[in-house]
């Protein structure tokens, strides 16, 4: 599935980028709820990961790297992995990234097949990337 | 005291600078404050377009460029799309006989970093608008609405 940036995340980003506010960290975490990200998401829509020794992830500002290529910017993070502990199973259905202080949703991704996690050892790991195009 | 309307291109430095705001990374690179200037060749605008490919109406005629400030943008949502708006840009130009040997055709504008040298983006406008050689020392002020709209895939 394709990332979506929710209304709230893309008014949030915009402001960003034009320095009417200043981002802070963001924080990426793991959904367990079977939905679809859509336009009008919040971050309240979407339940995180609570178990088996899942902990969100700090994005620092500061470690994105943005290249430039001919119709496009990308901002990149590096690698982030949960390795998780056993317990009950979960599945997995996308991640989500909020404004760590603001708390505002800022994007969403449903992975394109859930992820079943039902042993302890099993291990999830996710390149955060965001692209902006223009015309 | 016109206002324009535009077609506007990023520059391929610019829609980088504006991902590396958004995310405060560490290539934010040249981006506020940033100013408007003018410009009065017929030039076709790209992503890869430099300050060098602008003639600027600077070079025929003085003009106080304008300034974009980043607390007065306003982000509202249209649809899914995030539109931002700044209010209209005020751009003064003083006709001057000494300097202009004649009407000046103003194409468009572009944004110049906070390097002063980094074209962020720029517009070109639906017809030029004319600064008339007389009445020497006529004040012309030109506003140009700034918009800027993000729309998720």
């Amino acid at each position: 599935m394709p990332l979506l940036a929710p209304n709230v995340g893309e008014n949030k980003l915009l402001e960003f980028a034009l320095g009417k506010a200043t981002p802070g960290n963001q924080t990426l975490k793991l959904f367990v709820n079977n939905i679809t990200p859509g336009a009008t998401d919040v971050a309240g829509t979407y339940t995180e990961m609570s178990t088996l020794g899942y902990a969100a992830k700090t994005l620092t500002t500061s470690s994105w790297t943005v290249t430039n290529v001919s119709g496009s910017a990308t901002a990149a993070y590096a690698q982030q992995s949960w390795t998780f502990t056993a317990g009950t199973s979960v599945t997995i259905y996308g991640y989500f990234v909020i404004d760590s202080t603001t708390g505002v949703l800022l994007w969403a991704e449903r992975f394109s097949a859930p992820i079943a996690v039902d042993a302890g050892g099993d291990a999830l790991r996710l390149t955060p990337s965001f692209t902006l195009t223009s015309a | 005291m016109p206002a324009v309307s535009t077609t506007v291109k990023y520059t391929r430095v610019g829609r980088g600078s504006l991902l590396a705001n958004a995310f405060g990374g560490a290539d934010v690179g040249v981006l506020f404050p940033a100013t408007v200037q003018l410009y009065t060749n017929s030039v076709t605008l790209t992503e890869t377009i430099t300050q060098a490919n602008f003639v600027d109406l600077q070079d025929s005629i003085p003009y106080t460029a304008g300034t974009i400030t980043p607390a007065s943008w306003i982000v509202t949502t249209s649809g899914d799309i995030a539109v931002a708006k700044h209010p209209s840009i005020r751009v003064s130009i003083t006709t001057d006989r000494t300097t202009l040997n004649a009407n000046a055709n103003v194409r468009g504008y572009y944004i110049l970093g906070s390097d002063s040298t980094t074209v962020l983006w720029a517009g070109s406008f639906p017809s030029p608008f004319v600064v008339n050689k007389t009445p020497n020392g006529q004040i012309v002020d030109l506003f140009i609405p700034l918009e800027i709209q993000w729309r998720a895939p």
